[in-house]
């Protein structure tokens, strides 16, 4: 029994409470008796229909009546330790809190950027400026030779050897019997990728136009490649993504929202920074 | 010489035929006619304008809009329907992050017609509602939760079956009113938005949920156009005063559509088996009426294709009506009717699936002269999660309270004093493959109209399948045998060309490949369904291609492919079938009188099914009945023979 005893003296948690109890008597003390108000705890309808809607989007479905209370007495539990803890001034200095607070300004800004709708000179303008993101990626044409799901690289090395010595000759020769088309014409990386399996596109990303290149592993076994055509990134034209544009611009102005926000809060403070000297010495 | 150069070929003839014509080009003559025509060509790609790879999608996706998804939890719109079609990450309205494995090339977001947006309005406690006593007394029993919100879901859905509904509060959801006009411009905005013409294709359509006393006799309708013809219209409903649930009606609205804004429409039934007999009569329509010719020519005008396969159930065949079928009983759904109001009997099932009704077809036509149920074939999901999910190892459910997780395998989903399905039985299905020859809504649309689709479980196999009546193994073997395919026959979902006098039986170019990332394949099989001379429809499921040195038995029954289905752990190997399967067949029992269909049916080897993915990861007990494994598989739509032709 004693030894349980100053082990619990031991132990910061009870520390913490028996320091937290004395901050308590003393706050309750100096701001005096609280108001009749601020003891009323209210469970309304509004109250439960939160709680319910909380529990909902956790586990799908409604909380039972005995969930419920229990939903509702944690609800108590939180408000009393919250209120205690607001007339103690326990928020003050709290990194958690502060961070908290600060993203809910910075929340409020982001909402307020999300409903600006540029003008269509702005959007033009954006666009022009980040055409890059619009780009569509460039097309490719080929056509490819099947050697089987796991030829030798030996082997698939000389029939590469053969068809770039002989480039007219007919590629039937050497390809085993497959149901992938022999041949695409111009298509879109993901296109690509969608017939021969992923991965596909990347392999034969920089095969030059008019070579037979390879070995390329597709989803069904060991391909050459010969390119056909590959047609130029083209940029998408405004009309097609606007959407996209207007979203990108709307997440560029949140930016600038939250600063300009940040700056207009920032004014009406007067800050003055207080260093030892020598520091002082050191600022720009 | 493919068709189309021929028509060129008369064109420019005809052309030349009218001195008057005035033609800045100069004079025809036969040197410079034979330099535009040279026949082969030095550009690869000239003279190739058919499809060479099948573009994804699903045409049949409900998102919050629709009033049965939103009471069910769903809380994505639209806008996150195309995003997740597109490969994007969303988070499901469980709250579970979501994706794709690959993205969809194209997607037709299909809200019910009826009450549009009106739940996600009530939930939202919109104030141009509240004033009704209804959405009022139903907002308060949302926002309450527990038990009222349940109840409040349940009033407003058997308050709209029972036709109940405050008319003044359901007229604003409804053709005539300012708000679903308003709601139907942004529909077709979200999807203008998410159209990215050779990348994505976002087709504008909508539900049709006609019910009549529980039996379903829904049509998924879709435009081939863009914004400015479909904000000419709104959808067409099931209710009084401006809807109706006859077909017949649906069709005026149809021909409307084409008439006033030039544009073109088609619709898509789907879940004949939960519609008790009257999604594809013989002789009387679902009022009693009999079929006329109106009725036959209209159907066959509007309905090109039939939705086989869904959420709700594979609707090829039943084992009742392909009792010689081994691979029949898949994925059936024969309780009852849609809300398992009405218990099913034999005598209905002629009436609910797509094999019988081919057969149907073939006899009304002998009969009248039309064939009302010419249709190709395709799959959907029907899913109600804005999640076009058809992959078994991520499937997120008919709608959101069904998303994964642990206890939905064994949830009951429907049940009445007729059965019940039980969570397990949803269908992890299905998907729609479209031979378009680029990745718009004009060439989407231009291959459902003309049949070249096919429909699969939820894998993406490639199918083609070629009648003609001389097609060879060197065909078939040849670079790229669609060549030939369409030079000498005709794809899928045509008819076979007059047959020469000669030709004994049509023969059949069918290839396959399994999916990239997906199962190795077990068999190629054609079905044929006949009218004998007898005026009796007939059918016949042949084995074509299979994998492996399996041989046929004397009564032709071909061995099973085997398992490689690791069930504890929900897992298998490709280390049985083939990774492709083709052949050309040619038809044993041909009759040149007897008119005839055909289409193929490819099966995959032996997957974990979704049930046996739930089981492994929550750890669960499979529930009785589920099966551990499923074949999955690809319908292509038919090639149709006639007599005479």
């Amino acid at each position: 029994m004693h030894q349980i005893l100053t082990r619990l003296l031991r132990e910061p948690l009870l520390h913490f409470f028996l320091i937290a109890g004395l901050i308590y008597l003393i706050g309750a003390r100096a701001d005096g008796p609280t108001s009749p108000e601020n003891d009323l705890i209210v469970i309304d309808e509004a109250r439960v229909v939160q709680l319910s809607r909380q529990f909902n989007s956790v586990w799908q479905r409604q909380p039972d009546a005995g969930e419920l209370d229990h939903l509702i007495a944690e609800y108590i539990r939180e408000e009393v330790y919250y209120r205690d803890a607001l007339a103690l001034g326990l928020d003050r200095n709290d990194a958690i809190v502060r961070q908290r607070l600060r993203q809910k300004l910075e929340f409020l800004s982001d909402t307020s950027a999300q409903l600006l709708e540029p003008t269509g000179q702005e959007l033009q303008e954006y666009y022009t400026q980040h055409s890059a993101r619009y780009q569509r990626d460039a097309k490719r044409a080929f056509e490819q030779v099947y050697l089987g799901q796991a030829p030798s690289s030996a082997s698939a090395e000389a029939a590469l050897a053969r068809l770039i010595a002989h480039p007219d000759m007919d590629v039937s020769m050497l390809a085993e019997r497959t149901m992938l088309p022999a041949e695409l014409r111009l298509e879109l990386p993901e296109g690509i990728d969608s017939v021969y399996g992923r991965g596909f596109f990347e392999q034969i990303r920089e095969f030059p136009v008019g070579v037979w290149s390879g070995p390329v592993i597709s989803s069904y076994g060991t391909h050459l490649v010969r390119v056909l055509d590959i047609q130029a990134t083209e940029l998408r034209p405004l009309v097609e993504v606007r959407e996209l544009v207007v979203r990108d611009w709307r997440t560029d102005k949140a930016i600038e929202v939250r600063e300009l926000d940040y700056q207009t809060r920032r004014a009406r403070f007067d800050v003055q920074i207080v260093l030892p000297e020598t520091a002082e010495a050191d600022t720009p | 010489m493919p068709r189309s150069y021929v028509m060129l070929l008369v064109l420019a003839v005809l052309l030349m035929a009218m001195p008057a014509a005035a033609q800045d080009a100069g004079h025809a003559s036969k040197e410079t006619l034979s330099n535009a025509y040279t026949g082969s060509a030095y550009s690869p790609y000239a003279g190739r304008h058919f499809p060479e790879r099948p573009l994804w999608g699903d045409t049949h996706l409900h998102t919050s809009l629709s009033m049965d998804a939103a009471l069910f939890g769903n809380r994505l719109g639209p806008r996150e329907a195309y995003r997740f079609a597109m490969g994007e990450e969303v988070i499901a309205s469980s709250g579970q992050p979501v994706r794709l494995a690959r993205p969809l090339d194209w997607l037709v977001v299909a809200d019910h017609s009826d009450g549009m947006g009106m739940v996600t309005d009530i939930a939202a406690g919109k104030p141009d509602l509240l004033a009704y006593e209804q959405a009022a007394r139903w907002y308060e029993g949302m926002s309450a939760g527990g038990d009222a919100s349940v109840a409040a879901a349940l009033d407003l859905i058997s308050t709209f079956s029972q036709g109940k509904m405050d008319p003044e509060m359901f007229a604003l959801y409804s053709p005539g009113s300012k708000l679903y006009k308003n709601l139907w411009e942004q529909v077709v905005a979200d999807a203008e938005a998410a159209n990215d013409p050779g990348r994505f294709t976002a087709l504008i359509g909508f539900e049709w949920t006609s019910l009549v006393e529980g039996n379903n006799m829904h049509r998924v309708v879709i435009m081939r156009d863009g914004p400015t013809r479909a904000r000419q219209v709104v959808p067409y409903t099931t209710q009084a005063p401006v809807g109706s649930i006859d077909p017949r009606d649906l069709w005026k609205y149809l021909t409307n559509y084409e008439e006033l804004t030039n544009g073109d429409i088609l619709a898509i039934a789907h879940n004949g088996n939960l519609s008790n007999g009257i999604m594809f009569p013989l002789e009387k329509q679902w009022n009693g009426k009999k079929l006329d010719d109106n009725y036959l020519t209209q159907r066959n005008k509007w309905e090109p294709l039939y939705e086989v396969t869904q959420i709700k159930g594979d609707g090829e065949t039943h084992p009742f009506l392909s009792p010689d079928d081994e691979f029949a009983d898949y994925e059936t759904w024969d309780v009852g009717n849609l809300d398992a109001s009405v218990a099913k009997t034999d005598e209905m099932l002629a009436g609910e699936y797509a094999r019988e009704a081919l057969k149907r077809g073939l006899l009304i036509e002998s009969k009248t002269g039309t064939n009302p149920y010419k249709f190709g074939l395709i799959g959907s999901t029907d899913s109600h999660t804005s999640l076009a999910t058809t992959e078994e190892e991520n499937f997120f459910g008919k709608h959101s309270g069904y998303e994964p997780k642990a206890g939905r395998m064994t949830h009951p989903f429907m049940k009445t004093e007729n059965g019940e399905i039980i969570g397990w039985q949803m269908v992890s299905s299905g998907l729609a493959a479209v031979w378009a020859t680029e990745n718009t809504r004009a060439a989407i649309f231009d291959a459902m109209q003309r049949k070249e689709v096919y429909g699969t479980t939820g894998p993406r196999m490639s199918l083609r399948m070629f009648g003609g009546w001389d097609f060879t193994e060197q065909d078939l073997n040849s670079r790229i045998p669609a060549t030939v395919g369409y030079q000498k026959g005709t794809p899928m979902g045509g008819d076979l060309r007059a047959r020469p006098e000669d030709a004994a039986a049509p023969t059949f170019m069918v290839y396959a490949l399994r999916d990239p990332i997906g199962a190795n394949l077990d068999r190629i099989q054609i079905v044929k369904g006949w009218l004998d001379a007898d005026g009796q429809t007939q059918e016949k499921v042949y084995d074509v291609a299979w994998s492996g040195d399996r041989t046929q038995d004397a009564n032709g029954k071909l061995a099973p492919v085997g398992n490689t289905v690791d069930v504890a752990n929900a897992n298998w190997i490709n280390s049985i079938g083939s990774g492709d399967l083709g052949t050309v067949w040619t038809d044993p029992d041909f009759d040149p009188e007897q008119r005839a269909f055909y289409y193929a049916r490819v099966l995959e080897i032996p997957t974990p099914r979704w049930s046996t993915y739930d089981a492994f990861r929550f750890g669960e007990d499979l529930p009785e009945g589920a099966p551990t494994s499923t074949q999955e598989r690809a319908y292509s739509s038919p090639i149709w023979y006639q007599p005479g032709s």
